[in-house]
């Protein structure tokens, strides 16, 4: 089964994540800090990485730095954020990300994005 | 005036001659309005003035060593002391060449002896009223250097905070928008048709809510000149049956009938795909909104001269004459009277300008009262390089 790692501080926005890929035969681990998010990531085999920017320690652009720095390209890191004003999308693709899904979410376009990573 | 400023505003005069009698006469006219200093010759009249630094220096031309023309060339060649101006005061001012050689070399104005009370009085009297404006203008433009401190100091601050409501709002609406339509896509369990239709409009009014961050987020950046475009070569027929089949449900909800004409061949463009489709979707969100019943109808023509005109025409309540004329003004609405038959930000005319500019087309409104109303662009196929705001 293909694993996820969510890293998202905001509870109300993880479940909905969590409630989303649930619809699908994928296994959801999750981080609420931007640390944890490295930590897991260098633990667990992983198939995606679904990473918010706003975080309570390191931000999801540093920790993706971080993901790259230690693990290399293999694992697609998807950015996840409210952050949508000119250049947060570019920020993010420099930092390391794959892709970039702006908030509010659309769940069937979300899905269907994160489906191509899989 | 209180007093302080009138003390100031005593006239610095450096009178400068050689001969102490005619010094000697100057400052008897000019005491009880100047500040008075003296010299005798061209040596001390720019050491004295260097130190000094007066509004005003009455230079007499024919001294020995150091004539008032030398002096005064002199004094064009110190920083410090090269703008203060200068009347020549001579007895030779018979002929009009010696004027003119002593204006030439920079001097503010003449005076012949003996001196005329009067004229003295009143040429410095202009030199006074001078000075007077000159500072004025100083202090204007030092307050506007300050102003504009604060004014750049304000616009950065306008960018974070709309940076970060722009963040702060479109969390929670993630939240709201996302488990609304969770739930209409019937994850957690099945909704019957009244929860159906409710969540509806939970899910309508959150994507209206994120339409208006939307607005005013692009609306700023155009305003601060940093809208960046996004050029690509793409089909615009297509572009626009995408817009047309995202409306189809919404009109058949309505009871419209939406039509849409377009030419035979692939209309290829070079231009803002999103910023087109920003535009012309809100045509058609408004015709939508305005129109109860009828048909809204949307047509793409190939034009000559490499341009395209599309537009949408709506059968609906169309707008009055004195309403045209604020139409492409931001916030307004018409009939803002609390009545808000029609919801809305009053922006999206005003954002459909600015974005037709930016992408080099124009846009044009035609409304008969009552019958309906017809909005179009009309756009380059290519957009010049460094794109428009024309």
């Amino acid at each position: 089964m293909k694993k996820i790692l969510l890293i998202e501080d905001n509870e109300d926005n993880a479940f909905l994540f969590r409630t989303l890929i649930a619809t699908r035969d994928y296994q959801l681990i999750e981080a609420r800090t931007g640390l944890q998010g490295v930590e897991l990531a260098g633990k667990e085999e992983l198939d995606l990485i679904l990473m918010d920017i706003q975080l309570p320690d390191i931000n999801g652009l540093e920790a993706t730095r971080r993901i790259r720095d230690a693990q290399g390209e293999e694992t697609p890191i998807i950015a996840v954020t409210s952050y949508a004003m000119t250049g947060d999308k570019e920020r993010c693709l420099l930092a390391g990300c794959n892709g970039y899904i702006e908030k509010p979410i659309n769940p069937q376009d979300f899905l269907h994005d994160i489906d191509k990573y899989l | 005036m209180n007093l302080d400023e009138e003390r100031t505003d005593l006239m610095k005069v450096l009178v400068v001659d050689d001969n102490d009698d005619n010094v000697e006469l100057i400052c008897q006219i000019l005491e009880e309005e100047c500040q008075i200093i003296t010299a005798n010759s061209g040596r001390e009249c720019l050491q004295k003035a260097e130190k000094e630094q007066p509004d005003l220096i009455l230079l007499d031309v024919n001294m020995p060593e150091m004539d008032g023309y030398e002096t005064i060339q002199r004094m064009k060649q110190a920083a410090a002391i090269k703008d203060i101006p200068v009347i020549f005061v001579s007895a030779y001012y018979t002929e009009s060449d010696m004027v003119v050689k002593g204006l030439e070399q920079g001097a503010f104005d003449y005076l012949t002896k003996p001196v005329d009370e009067d004229i003295l009085l009143a040429k410095v009297h202009v030199v006074k009223r001078i000075k007077q404006a000159e500072e004025k203008v100083l202090k204007q433009k030092d307050e506007l250097e300050r102003a504009n401190v604060r004014l750049s100091a304000a616009d950065k601050l306008k960018s974070i905070f709309l940076a970060s409501m722009s963040h702060e709002l479109r969390t929670p609406l993630n939240s709201i928008i996302g488990f609304t339509s969770l739930m209409l896509m019937e994850v957690p369990g099945k909704i019957n048709e009244e929860q159906r239709e409710q969540l509806n409009r939970v899910k309508r009014n959150g994507d209206h809510l994120l339409e208006l961050i939307n607005d005013v987020l692009d609306i700023s950046k155009i305003e601060a000149g940093k809208v960046e475009l996004g050029i690509s070569e793409f089909d615009l027929s297509e572009l626009i049956v995408e817009m047309i089949n995202s409306i189809q449900p919404e009109m058949d909800r309505k009871g419209l009938t939406l039509k849409c004409e377009l030419p035979d061949a692939v209309v290829t463009i070079l231009s803002d795909r999103r910023r087109i489709q920003q535009v012309i979707m809100n045509f058609l969100s408004n015709a939508l909104k305005f129109t109860d019943q009828g048909k809204v109808e949307c047509k793409l023509t190939e034009e000559q001269s490499n341009c395209v005109t599309i537009s949408v025409k709506d059968t609906g309540a169309g707008i009055q004459d004195d309403d045209m004329k604020r139409l492409f003004e931001p916030f307004q609405q018409i009939n803002m009277d609390y009545t808000n038959n029609y919801k809305g930000t009053g922006l999206g005319l005003y954002l459909c300008d600015k974005l037709t500019h930016l992408i080099g087309g124009s846009i044009e409104a035609k409304s008969e009262y009552g019958e309906g109303s017809e909005f179009s662009i009309t756009l380059p196929l290519t957009i010049e390089e460094g794109g428009a705001g024309k």
